[in-house]
């Protein structure tokens, strides 16, 4: 983003008379929002308004579901859990953006907290800033996704607006989740393998088959949404308290549609930053 | 103490920031002079909380409701919330005067830290730059932000001013009900616990609303969260019962639009960096 400063004068003339006509306790009409100022300027300048910070939130109680020592299974009851809570979590944001009357919500985060009181508490939140486009798309129709909801995305300022400039829209937030109790070897296996180099079959199955349900998941969601793709997908794994051999593979991404048939965006021109980093 | 060094700072020349290079040179784009640097510091001990009971009705099928600080002055946490207000308050404060007493017209990279020293005693300060602008309009009351030169610069480029800091705070108390110990118990299985997600929600739209006012009462248009904080932790109040009472404080700028209605005037531009990416 570059800054025009050339034909602004007055400032900061302008900006301390505005401070100094300030009338403190008036009704504005304010709104809140956790983006950065580049975020938020990139955004005002992709034609969108911001109208608030909404989030959602679910405390779940996810405890343990035992598998089989030596088998390679998906821990279904545990997947469910993980995939529900993040579920209510982002359907009560999307409900806030909704009473708000926003087309969309931009930066999302969606994060899980485990608490340090009671055994099995995790918190899911969802936080982001809904926004109103100050012009319906360019292809008509409206902002909003199929299902008459606000579209979500976890895409930054910066790459929505890029988005936009390219000529895609996001529709929403898609995830898939698969819980997956990896095989611990038989003995006379593990025994075998000592001070050999190979691949140790069920442990690359296991890790296959649990991204591949996590992933098709995600796919399914995006489907419904009628989009074209997903973009910026992170396959994460974590184990959050689990052990080591419990494992959750959690595929997000955001679903976008085209607004336009071509995607050209300008010539990049090329630039040497003096900053490190 | 403060007073000799700020007196000594407006009368020589030397002119001390807490700005980054970038910082600063965003500020001579804006049109900004550094004069200093300045400190607004507080210690306060919260000896009592106000906690006395979760003000539920035992037995059951009772249905607690969460109570929220702000619901009124005698409800659980409210003298806490005082107290930590009065601190926060007080440390801006003298940074402002600070601020007033070197003829600055705003604060900027404003650093502001909570930090606990003990059980009961907390250190609340603030520490930023001073600027004055560069043209003759002066501001009634020098303004205060977070955010540092470049993003002032590029706000006020695009028609936007920092106005002042500010904050919203919430603590609220929830009865564990049957209903909550049931949901939390080992045979539960996976089940949302409505009554924490109650309590969080709660909280956090309280401290929502509370700093939505705050920073209407500045007289802003809008408002950049820097930061969303929450906690929440168990209390005994008596034998085999426990409750559950959660914090939130939300911190950020409040801006004000000075050219409404003219397009933003950043443009951006499609570069391609020459240097490694990651």
């Amino acid at each position: 983003m570059t800054v025009n400063t050339s034909d602004a004068p007055g400032v900061p003339d302008d900006a301390m008379r505005r401070l100094a006509q300030m009338r403190p306790g008036q009704a504005t009409s304010l709104f809140t929002s956790d983006l950065s100022v580049n975020e938020f300027l990139l955004v005002r300048e992709a034609g969108f308004r911001p109208l608030g910070l909404v989030l959602g939130s679910s405390i779940y109680h996810v405890g343990i579901q035992l598998g089989r020592w030596s088998q390679n299974r998906e821990l279904e009851q545990l997947s469910q859990a993980m995939y529900h809570a993040r579920e209510l979590a982002m359907s009560r944001m999307e409900a806030e953006a909704d009473a708000l009357g926003a087309d969309g919500i931009v930066g999302v985060r969606l994060d899980i907290e485990f608490k340090e009181f009671g055994s099995d508490l995790a918190e899911f939140i969802a936080i982001g800033t809904a926004v109103l486009g100050d012009a319906p798309p360019p292809t008509g129709g409206g902002w909003r996704n199929n299902h008459n909801q606000p579209f979500t995305s976890d895409l930054s300022g910066q790459d929505f607006w890029t988005l936009i400039q390219a000529g895609y829209a996001p529709l929403g937030m898609t995830m898939g989740t698969c819980v997956y109790h990896i095989a611990h070897q038989r003995f006379w296996q593990a025994m075998g393998n000592i001070g050999q180099n190979v691949e140790i079959p069920q442990y690359t199955e296991a890790l296959y088959d649990a991204r591949e349900l996590a992933m098709s998941r995600m796919q399914a969601e995006a489907e419904q949404l009628g989009a074209e793709g997903i973009v910026g997908v992170q396959m994460l794994s974590n184990t959050h308290r689990w052990g080591g051999h419990t494992t959750e593979f959690f595929a997000i991404g955001t679903a976008v549609r085209p607004l336009r048939p071509d995607h050209v965006i300008a010539k990049p021109q090329l630039v040497l930053p003096l900053t490190d980093s | 103490m403060a007073r000799a060094r700020i007196d000594r700072a407006a009368a020589d020349g030397v002119r001390t920031s807490l700005l980054s290079a970038g910082g600063a040179a965003g500020l001579e784009v804006a049109g900004f002079d550094v004069v200093g640097e300045v400190l607004g510091t507080t210690v306060m001990q919260i000896g009592w909380s106000g906690y006395g009971g979760c003000g539920a009705s035992f037995g059951l099928g009772s249905f607690a409701p969460a109570v929220v600080s702000g619901s009124s002055r005698w409800s659980g946490y409210a003298p806490y919330v005082q107290a930590v207000r009065q601190g926060r308050d007080t440390a801006l404060n003298r940074l402002l005067q600070e601020a007033a007493a070197l003829g600055a017209d705003g604060v900027v990279g404003v650093r502001f830290t909570d930090e606990r020293m003990d059980a009961t005693k907390r250190e609340f300060m603030a520490l930023g730059t001073a600027v004055r602008s560069r043209g003759r309009q002066r501001p009634t009351s020098p303004f205060t932000t977070e955010l540092g030169g470049q993003d002032v610069a590029k706000l006020l480029a695009a028609g936007w001013v920092p106005v002042g800091m500010a904050y919203g705070i919430s603590v609220a108390v929830r009865h564990d009900d049957w209903r909550t110990q049931r949901q939390n118990s080992v045979w539960a299985g996976n089940v949302e616990i409505t009554g924490y997600t109650e309590l969080l929600n709660h909280t956090r739209a309280d401290a929502r609303r509370d700093f939505t006012v705050r920073a209407g009462r500045l007289g802003a248009d809008a408002a950049l969260l820097s930061g969303i904080w929450t906690r929440m932790w168990p209390v005994e109040i008596g034998e085999n019962h426990t409750d559950h009472v959660a914090e939130c404080v939300l911190t950020g700028t409040a801006v004000a639009s000075f050219r409404p209605g003219t397009p933003a005037t950043t443009s951006s531009l499609t570069i391609l960096p020459l240097r490694r990416m990651r």
